[in-house]
């Protein structure tokens, strides 16, 4: 038993060196975001000579940062909730008709889960601006639901059998109306596959880059991903200091919604693994 | 089960109140912005804010503009101007949207999206002339401005007697070199012919300095050796050619190229340790540090070498690519050009407000006259006489000996140019030295996008 | 036979539950991918709004392409690079943190951590380090893997984009495997441990079957991720040194929008549809006949 222990000690070290080692060049990243341009260009390696928060500041001014990170917020929860929402109903169906129709629609569902996005982005902007829908986050986060459901549409169906049809006679018999039927019955059971893929898709979500990137472009309409690519362009050849420091801005909020969230994400992703 | 739904649900709710709330403090956290912007005298890039809701109340309607900005390297100047230009009145308001190395990707998108600027810049040349084919560049020879611009600056755009956009500074391509190295490795003139430069490369390698700083790691320093570098070579070919040249009937196998590739052999050979992993700004670095003597750019980057090291002494000669010292020229075009879009001759207001926006900063007497003497590079524009930087001045006698030579970049069909970079990052990486294949590989390269030019 | 009530409902019911989401897909993501085939007929290049059928010569210039083919070898070998090595070092991660170990769930969350960053910093933080950094620490340590120039090395940086990748997605992989461990049936595990099994012998003959299904979760995860890996791409190489590292997606996306010839991206992304459908019409062959 005694040598359990150790071995499991051994590994928990070799673990904490393993992540050590992954995080320390961040630790540089982080010493050159709080350096001036041209002591990060002259010498990336040295400490900065004065601590201030000066990039930060000025990244914070010219990326609008809080405008960016709300509409980042608004983005990836409309668009989560348009298709939780939605996908649950048609999986729900979806898996209870069970006839040709059901199938061929499943079928069609599923295309879109292994095409990448640069299969359809360039028709996406003219659709979109023939419809009006581009700079309009609300309208953006509806296409973005259309765009990529298929997953949950897939999940849902999948789940959905494992919930007995007898309850569906039930209300039937009941003369329960659909919809109510559905919200107030159903759909509490799929909490588990819910939890799993709003976790899935907000993360998804709030990294996309490519869908904002075609139909955003006013600036103060911006997502997290969309303002760093736009830092990128402005900065990487000319203020590396500041792109280090955008950078930091970009992902640090997300670390401690991290760090309060974690054990839910985690969860989240290993209940939709076990189901999968 | 139910703490994962009730952290969801609650973060939901959050960002929905939190946005509720924002969407009603949006107009007032706007004007905050403002007056904030205002308030500073040295305002770095961007200016988010489209309405300046306090102006407004002076004067009533205040007519805005956007200029969506692509110069990375005159990103800073040109916000310190409109910042100005806002402050000094009222009856115009201009948003500046700086872009970056994807300017002209987010001006397609803006087209497409029908999110059209006022004001944007960087086309000239073939590029423009797509844009101009499809209707959204101005033609502004009649407008009051344009008379500020040399009539013989005109070229890069101008388009069947149309004039579609405003040069401004005179950009030069050529070789940066420290003036203090070159005395240390007892080098008494800069080299006009291609065996000078040999000898200036076997010089400073025997005083132990390392002769060319480079940036491949950003493929466009080294890049632009074809577009700018071999420029006496190719733009008369091109010119000559005329149509021919537009339906694609091109080579760049011409008298002279094998030399100019010789050139571009010697500065691969002898740069620092590693320039592949070296990027544009670590390129600058190098140079501006004194550990290396010279480098191939543009004089754009005289702000950026200054900001690095202000002292430096340094000179900028162009690169000598023939045995013959009459041929060299400096080859030149503008890098920073202006172009109004169409869509502006809607609101007549505009045109206006685009006439006051213009005066601004290209009458040299004007708020925004400093421009010319900050960028220290000669400019297009007939009434201004900036100061040079000390780079500039070998460029200036070129100039008025008129030994210059647009650049074949302006020639370049669109999108060949960072195809053009490519091709010539994998022949320095490749090592082989085969000019042939180098000479093949750019005619592919031109074939692809040729039929741009027709566009 | 179904009544025609019954018949009647399950229409209506169709058109209720169904319709929403499926009109949404079809307006937002068939009919652009329906659009996307008639693009590829013509000389569309992205700004002037007229455009002219020119018929199969994208697709003949696209099989041309030496270009195209490169990327669709550099898409074929970080994907297999990658599936390979997500899934090793995932379920070795795994096997580590299912032991008993006091801080495992601190170790997993850190390991987790970089999946919740976005692509686009992910890969300028890393062009920043492996270029500039790497530079600066050969001279000062002399040790030689920092003379390695693995961004600008056009055989390695296969390896260091696959590296990148590993970095910021392996903690998934790991966490996906480690659900998958613990949900493992104990019979067979126990029966393996009173026989007297050997631990190599038992993660080789009874864990890795019976992680199966996870397994082909895994491997179809790390393909996605693969293709749609290239807004990383864009800020940590650009595809380069040269075209190395273009992905097809980086390629086609360049080619609609920074050279103009939507219309010749439109049939790549065709001729892409088509491959992708026809690797996952055999995964799906193969999974069925597992089942």
């Amino acid at each position: 038993m005694g040598e359990r222990k150790n071995v499991n000690r051994m590994i928990g070290t070799l673990l904490w060196i393993f992540c050590f080692l992954m995080f320390l060049p961040m630790v540089f990243v982080i010493i050159n975001a709080f350096k001036t341009f041209g002591e990060v260009v002259m010498d990336p390696l040295a400490l900065p000579e004065e601590w201030n928060l000066n990039n930060f500041k000025e990244v914070m001014k010219t990326g609008n940062y809080v405008k960016v990170f709300l509409n980042t917020i608004y983005f990836a929860v409309l668009s989560g909730t348009i298709v939780l929402v939605l996908s649950s109903m048609a999986g729900y169906k979806l898996s209870r008709m069970d006839n040709r129709a059901s199938k061929i629609t499943m079928l069609v569902f599923m295309i879109a889960m292994m095409l990448p996005f640069p299969v359809i982005m360039i028709p996406l902007a003219t659709v979109a601006s023939k419809l009006n829908i581009s700079n309009n986050l609300t309208l953006v986060s509806v296409l973005n639901a259309g765009f990529s459901c298929s997953l949950a549409v897939v999940m849902y169906t999948q789940t959905v059998r494992g919930i007995p049809k007898e309850l569906d006679e039930c209300a039937y018999i009941d003369g329960c109306n659909g919809y109510r039927f559905f919200f107030s019955v159903i759909f509490p059971l799929l909490k588990p596959m819910t939890g799993t893929l709003s976790v899935l898709y907000f993360i998804r979500y709030w990294n996309d880059l490519m869908l904002p990137m075609i139909l955003i472009s006013k600036k103060e309409l911006y997502t997290i991903p969309l303002s760093q690519l736009s830092f990128y362009n402005q900065f990487t050849q000319n203020r590396w200091n500041l792109l280090l420091a955008s950078g930091l801005m970009a992902i640090i909020p997300v670390v401690i919604l991290y760090i309060f969230t974690q054990k839910t994400i985690i969860s989240g992703i290993v209940a939709g693994a076990v189901k999968g | 089960m139910k703490k994962k739904l009730i952290t969801w649900i609650a973060a939901t709710s959050l960002a929905v109140g939190l946005l509720t709330g924002c969407k009603a403090k949006e107009e007032t956290k706007e004007t905050q912005t403002n007056a904030e912007t205002s308030a500073e005298t040295n305002a770095e890039a961007n200016a988010i804010s489209d309405n300046d809701s306090e102006k407004e109340n002076v004067s009533g309607e205040t007519v805005e503009l956007e200029f969506l900005f692509g110069d990375p390297n005159r990103t800073e100047i040109f916000s310190r101007i409109v910042e100005d230009f806002n402050q000094s009145q009222s009856e115009v308001h201009v948003t500046f949207n700086a872009t970056g190395t994807n300017h002209l990707e987010e001006l397609m998108t803006r087209l497409a999206t029908n999110d059209v600027p006022d004001l944007t810049s960087q086309l000239q040349g073939y590029e423009l002339a797509s844009y101009v084919d499809a209707g959204y560049i101005k033609d502004i020879r009649n407008e009051p401005y344009l008379s500020y611009i040399r009539d013989t600056e005109l070229d890069t755009v101008s388009i069947d007697g149309g004039v579609y956009g405003i040069p401004m500074d005179t950009q030069a391509w050529g070789v940066f070199y420290n003036k203090e190295l070159f005395e240390q490795a007892g080098i008494k003139e800069v080299p006009k012919t291609v065996t000078q430069l040999k000898e200036c490369v076997e010089k400073l390698n025997a005083a132990g300095i390392t002769p060319f700083a480079g940036g491949y790691g950003t493929e466009w320093t080294i890049g632009q050796f074809l577009g700018y570098g071999a420029s006496s070579i190719l733009t008369p070919a091109a010119v000559e050619l005329g149509d021919d040249y537009k339906k694609g009937n091109w080579s760049f196998d011409l008298p002279g190229i094998d030399m100019a590739f010789d050139v571009l052999d010697l500065v691969a050979d002898n740069t620092q340790d590693r320039p592949f992993d070296t990027d544009v700004s670590g390129q600058y670095a190098i140079f501006a540090k004194g550990e290396a003597a010279m480098m191939l750019q543009g004089n754009w980057s005289i702000l950026q070498i200054r900001e690095l090291n202000p002292e430096i002494s340094m000179g900028m000669y162009p690169l000598p690519i023939s045995e013959d010292e009459e041929d060299l020229l400096y080859p030149k075009q503008y890098g920073f050009v202006i172009n109004v879009l169409a869509a502006t001759d809607e609101d007549p207001a505009k045109a206006e407000a685009i006439n006051k926006f213009m005066e601004f900063f290209l009458n040299p007497e004007n708020g925004g006259g400093y421009y010319y003497d900050e960028i220290g590079v000669p400019t297009a524009n007939a009434e201004a006489s900036p100061k040079l930087d000390e780079a500039s001045e070998i460029l200036q006698s070129y100039l008025e000996e008129e030994k210059t030579v647009f650049t074949y970049y302006a020639y370049e069909p669109a999108g060949f140019d960072a195809e053009s970079w490519k091709v010539t990052v994998q022949y320095l990486n490749s090592g082989s030295k085969d000019h042939e294949q180098l000479i093949k590989d750019f005619d592919a390269a031109f074939d692809k996008y040729a039929d741009a030019l027709n566009k | 036979m179904k009544t025609k009530v019954k018949l009647k409902k399950e229409g209506f019911d169709f058109f209720r539950f169904i319709f929403p989401m499926l009109l949404l897909y079809i307006i937002f993501f068939i009919l652009p991918l329906l659009q996307t085939i008639g693009y590829s007929f013509t000389d569309y290049n992205g700004i002037n709004p007229t455009v002219e059928w020119t018929g199969f010569n994208n697709y003949l210039a696209v099989f041309k392409d030496k270009l195209f083919l490169n990327s669709l070898l550099f898409t074929a070998s970080s994907a297999l690079l990658f599936m390979i090595f997500a899934n090793t070092i995932g379920f070795v991660l795994a096997l580590a943190l299912n032991r008993k170990i006091k801080s495992k769930n601190i170790l997993r969350a850190i390991i987790f951590c970089p999946f919740i960053f976005n692509n686009v910093t992910v890969g300028f933080i890393w062009q920043f380090i492996l270029g500039r950094l790497m530079t600066d620490l050969y001279p000062l340590t002399g040790w030689e893997v920092f003379k390695i120039g693995w961004l600008s090395n056009e055989k390695l940086v296969l390896y260091s984009v696959v590296f990148v990748k590993l970095w910021q997605t392996m903690g998934y992989f790991m966490v996906i495997y480690l659900a998958g461990l613990q949900m493992l049936p104990q019979d067979p595990v126990e029966a393996a441990v009173i026989d007297g099994c050997s631990r190599l012998k038992m993660i080789t003959h009874i864990t890795l079957p019976l992680l199966k299904p996870t397994i082909f979760v895994c491997l179809f995860l790390a393909i996605t991720e693969t293709l749609n890996m290239y807004p990383l791409l864009m800020t940590l190489t650009n595809g380069g040194p040269g075209h190395a590292s273009e992905n097809i997606s980086l390629y086609i996306y360049v080619e609609a929008f920074k050279s103009h010839r939507m219309g010749y991206a439109a049939a790549m992304s065709v001729i892409l549809t088509i491959l992708i459908l026809m690797v996952a019409a055999l995964q799906m062959r193969l999974t069925k006949e597992e089942n």
